[in-house]
């Protein structure tokens, strides 16, 4: 073999190494977990029953990964004021008690919960007690995980994956 | 490619740099996901300090058939250091990685998935312990100067 012969094979392994080397840079950090979030505030006068369901459409169930239902409240519990929200599906969660300090969050496993063909639907109530004026936060957010790889490429939702709070009357 | 510049290319294909590049490869797409921790974590930042420096400095080198100086190495050398720190330490620079690296991975994304993707950000968490990976960019400096044309 020629010197010049060994010199273009080493050129063109350079090449090789080098366009390797810039397609590992640009794929050295996956993309951002995609979310999908829907907030809604209910205001309850206890004592009062009232119940809201969070909605998923078939997309959203099918693509996240994740998901997480956290209710929260600003207002100051204690004092005869109570509250307590109640999954109406046990494999969601445990009845918990709100308080002013710390949300209640619940992971459901979307897979478990959400078996199907259609939307996902999960009811929760939420029941005040005392004689007071409360006002709860529900934050829903369904996560899809980044790609590790740049081979599968897209790691986030779909236009038809959505998440909706529907509080009832 | 002049037999000048062709030293600083061949530093591409430096033993060390081989594996420094499969081990950011294959810790990237496969390590850090099935074995979470402080060594994995690590590793892709020593190697791609290792490979990252010699992209510019090879291309440079191929494309203006001439070697960059010592000048310019050490420069980019210290940009490279310098752009590590501040993605490890400030906010805002890491916000400028996230998005920056994002907009260069959407035309390779939309590519492979055959139609418009969305532009999303990359993932990055900051841990300025990352900055105990620096001296690892001695590692190409060594390999230029072994590998730098005699006259």
């Amino acid at each position: 073999m020629t010197h010049d012969v060994k010199r273009r094979r080493r050129d063109r392994a350079a090449r090789v190494v080098l366009f390797t080397a810039v397609l590992t840079t640009v794929a050295t950090s996956a993309p951002q977990d995609d979310r999908i979030e829907e907030t809604a505030t209910i205001s309850l006068t206890a004592p009062e029953v009232r119940t809201f369901r969070v909605v998923m459409s078939r997309a959203a169930v099918d693509q996240a990964d994740d998901a997480s239902i956290e209710v929260s409240t600003r207002t100051t519990l204690g004092d005869g004021l109570e509250a307590v929200v109640v999954p109406d599906d046990e494999d969601v969660g445990d009845v918990a008690s709100l308080t002013s300090h710390a949300a209640i969050v619940f992971t459901p496993k979307l897979n478990e919960v959400c078996s199907g063909s259609e939307a996902c639907e999960l009811g929760f109530t939420i029941d005040a007690e005392g004689e007071s004026h409360l006002d709860v936060e529900v934050d829903v957010a369904l996560t899809r995980k980044g790609d590790s790889s740049l081979v599968c490429p897209e790691g986030g939702f779909s236009d038809g994956a959505t998440v909706e709070v529907f509080v009832g009357e | 490619v002049s037999e000048r510049s062709r030293t600083t290319v061949d530093a591409l294909l430096h033993p060390v740099v081989l594996a420094a590049l499969l081990v950011w490869l294959v810790n990237d797409h496969w390590g850090k996901a099935a074995h979470p921790g402080l060594v994995t974590g690590k590793l892709s930042d020593v190697a791609s300090l290792i490979v990252f420096p010699l992209i510019p400095i090879a291309a440079l080198a191929m494309w203006r058939n001439r070697s960059p100086s010592w000048t310019w190495i050490a420069a980019w050398l210290l940009a490279t250091g310098a752009v590590m720190a501040a993605i490890n330490l400030s906010s805002a620079a890491a916000a400028v990685y996230r998005i920056g690296l994002g907009v260069l991975q959407w035309p390779i994304r939309t590519l492979a998935a055959g139609e418009l993707v969305t532009l999303r950000p990359v993932h990055l968490t900051m841990d300025p312990t990352d900055l105990l990976t620096l001296p690892a960019l001695v590692v190409p400096l060594v390999i230029l100067w072994s590998v730098r044309p005699r006259d």
